[in-house]
């Protein structure tokens, strides 16, 4: 209780000091404070990355001209369905569609191309359909998008070829349908007869026409569906378009590892034109680039964090010993009464850890108005600071503690 | 009470050493008043310190009613045995002169009433008046501080006081009170006064005179 009475006191009677000290430690402190929240934002950042700066990706051809239209491989829509790294595939498969029984002569003129097919597309969900939105899409009571996620024998039609052929969400209809093929390295089709299906009408969509592309598709299913019944008829399934996200965009060397042993190939712009989608175009330049100097950031940041800890270190021992250098006599006094060499170090650091504290807690106050205060940021800075800052006194009261005080007092004499 | 055996000091300077005393033998009694004299740079002032417990001699010992130094806890020693007043009189400067008398008590565990009590008391008899209780230090004459230095020595109530030229920093009026005083509490009160000094007025009064020279002593 002495000691530490003696330490208010020291405090107290040596305000200007205490008070230099104190401030010191505050400015220490909010230094501090604003660079590891420089760190922490960057971090943060770096985590909401991913959404901030989605990256898309498609399959296109060779040369990256093409997103649609393509010969995908069933294997690689596979590999994508079953990639970690993909996330809200999108894609398509065409199919050619018309009304009723087509057969015999009628049927092959159509394998042939010489009868213009209305256009069918599969699709995984609605917004894989290009230029539609949710809104442009009416569903039947009960019903609704998920319905093209599943396998069920159902088809949504545009409005346009509803009202030309006056039918009505809750219809049921047949139709043959035939699977489309792109025989040579061209985009000329062929045609192959799948068989006649009864299809239910569960909605009708509407695109603006601002957004019709040149394959308007006019019926859509569930290209799982597709995919079943193409199973059944003994035809090779192909997506003609595939589009997704990449899951992890931090890991996205790993994505591409990934892709690259699912056999896609980077875009060469100089390789010609095909219908084959073997190629993967990935648009991560902008996502790279800020990752790229928040990754620099960060990196720099924490190659100064011990160079940081050495020089609050070594301020900590600057700061204490001129400070308490004056009070070397004090301290010789103290030992020529009788307080031990531990006490009177025990009394200078507790008195140091005092004004320490006080310093810091200056500096979280003063820090909160320039940056937001987090609880770990608070104790985990505040901690640091007291105990390297600590450390750097201890070692200057070590030396400021080396002398003998018979010298000392027989010099003051 | 104090005695001296073959004592040596060297000072262990970076580039040199100083033999600061050379086989010195003494002995002080209880109840007396001693001077030790000699030129500057004779040793009295290391001598003192050593009989302080500041530090150890080099070579031989110095007992303490029988028992070696070497083997006491020497700081409980000064805390309880021996004071030292000082030429520049070393009071603490942000304390009071109350609180500088009542320091050596604290450090003792006395109640803050019961030192503060006595502390006054102390300063009374050596002559103060109670103006000086919140007095600092830079605040008061050479004789005043001394004469609180005295009253801290006294204040811990050990029986030894080793004084380091008392008197030097003091006009003559000042040195003759602080000798009295030096002089009373050997004579009445049963202490043993060791005064470093140059002053030959103090060596007369003292019951016997240590010269030193060289880093020896000679009665």
């Amino acid at each position: 209780m002495f000691h530490f009475r003696k330490v208010v006191l020291n405090i107290s009677r040596h305000w200007a000091k205490s008070l230099l000290a104190v401030f010191s430690c505050m400015l220490i402190v909010v230094f501090l404070f604003l660079f590891f929240s420089g760190l922490l934002v960057n971090l943060q950042q770096m985590e909401a990355l991913s959404e901030a700066i989605p990256i898309e990706a498609r399959i296109s051809n060779l040369n990256g001209t093409m997103s649609s239209g393509m010969i995908i491989q069933e294997r690689v829509i596979q590999a994508l369905e079953d990639s970690g790294y993909v996330t809200d595939l999108q894609y398509t498969s065409e199919i050619a569609a018309a009304m009723g029984e087509v057969s015999g002569d009628e049927a092959a003129k159509m394998e042939r191309g010489d009868i213009t097919f209305p256009l069918g597309l599969g699709v995984n969900r609605v917004e894989a359909l290009t230029g539609a939105s949710a809104e442009g899409f009416t569903f039947a009571e009960g019903a609704g998008s998920e319905l093209l996620t599943g396998t069920e024998s159902v088809c949504v039609i545009r409005e346009q070829e509803m009202e030309e052929l006056g039918l009505a969400v809750g219809d049921s209809i047949r139709v043959t349908l035939f699977s489309v093929t792109y025989p040579g390295d061209n985009a000329m089709k062929n045609y192959n007869r799948l068989g006649v299906y009864e299809l239910r009408i569960v909605g009708s969509f509407r695109i603006p026409v601002s957004e019709i592309a040149t394959r308007a598709a006019q019926m859509i299913f569930p290209v799982k569906w597709q995919r079943e019944i193409q199973k059944q008829a003994g035809s090779t399934f192909f997506a003609d378009s595939a589009r997704f996200r990449v899951a992890k965009p931090l890991d996205l060397n790993s994505f591409k590892a990934e892709m690259d042993e699912v056999g896609l190939l980077p875009v060469i712009s100089e390789a010609n034109s095909s219908q084959h989608g073997i190629a993967l175009t990935v648009n991560d330049e902008t996502f790279i680039k800020t990752a790229t100097r928040l990754r620099e950031n960060i990196t720099l940041t924490q190659i100064l964090m011990p160079v940081i800890v050495v020089i609050v270190g070594f301020l900590g021992f600057v700061v204490s010993y001129l400070l308490l250098q004056s009070r070397r006599p004090e301290i010789a006094i103290m030992r020529s009464l009788g307080v031990s060499r531990r006490n009177c170090f025990g009394m200078l650091l507790f008195e140091s850890a005092i004004l320490v504290i006080s310093g810091s807690l200056a500096g979280v106050i003063v820090a909160s108005f320039f940056v937001d205060m987090d609880t770990v940021l608070g104790l985990g800075v505040g901690i640091s600071f007291f105990v390297v800052y600590m450390a750097g006194t201890a070692v200057a009261l070590k030396i400021l503690g080396k002398f003998s005080v018979m010298q000392l007092l027989t010099a003051l004499d | 009470m104090l005695e001296v055996r073959d004592v040596g000091y060297i000072y262990q300077g970076k580039y040199q050493s100083i033999e600061a005393l050379k086989r010195v033998n003494c002995h002080f009694a209880a109840g007396k008043f001693y001077a030790v004299t000699g030129p500057s740079g004779s040793g009295k002032s290391t001598l003192l310190s050593l009989l302080a417990g500041l530090d150890l001699p080099t070579s031989g010992e110095i007992l303490v009613e029988g028992c070696t130094m070497a083997a006491m806890d020497r700081d409980k020693y000064r805390r309880e045995v021996a004071s030292v007043v000082y030429q520049s009189f070393n009071l603490f400067p942000l304390l009071t002169a109350l609180e500088n008398v009542m320091y050596p008590m604290e450090l003792l565990h006395v109640s803050k009433a019961t030192a503060a009590e006595t502390a006054k008391r102390l300063i009374g008899e050596i002559g103060l008046g109670e103006k000086t209780y919140q007095q600092f230090p830079v605040m008061m004459s050479g004789g005043e501080q001394q004469r609180v230095s005295i009253a801290r020595a006294l204040a811990a109530g050990g029986k030894i006081i080793l004084a380091d030229e008392p008197t030097g920093n003091l006009d003559s009026a000042n040195e003759e009170n602080i000798v009295k005083i030096m002089k009373n509490l050997a004579h009445e009160k049963g202490y043993l006064v060791i005064v470093i000094t140059h002053n030959p007025n103090v060596c007369e009064q003292a019951d016997a005179v240590y010269r030193m020279r060289d880093g020896e002593l000679r009665t």
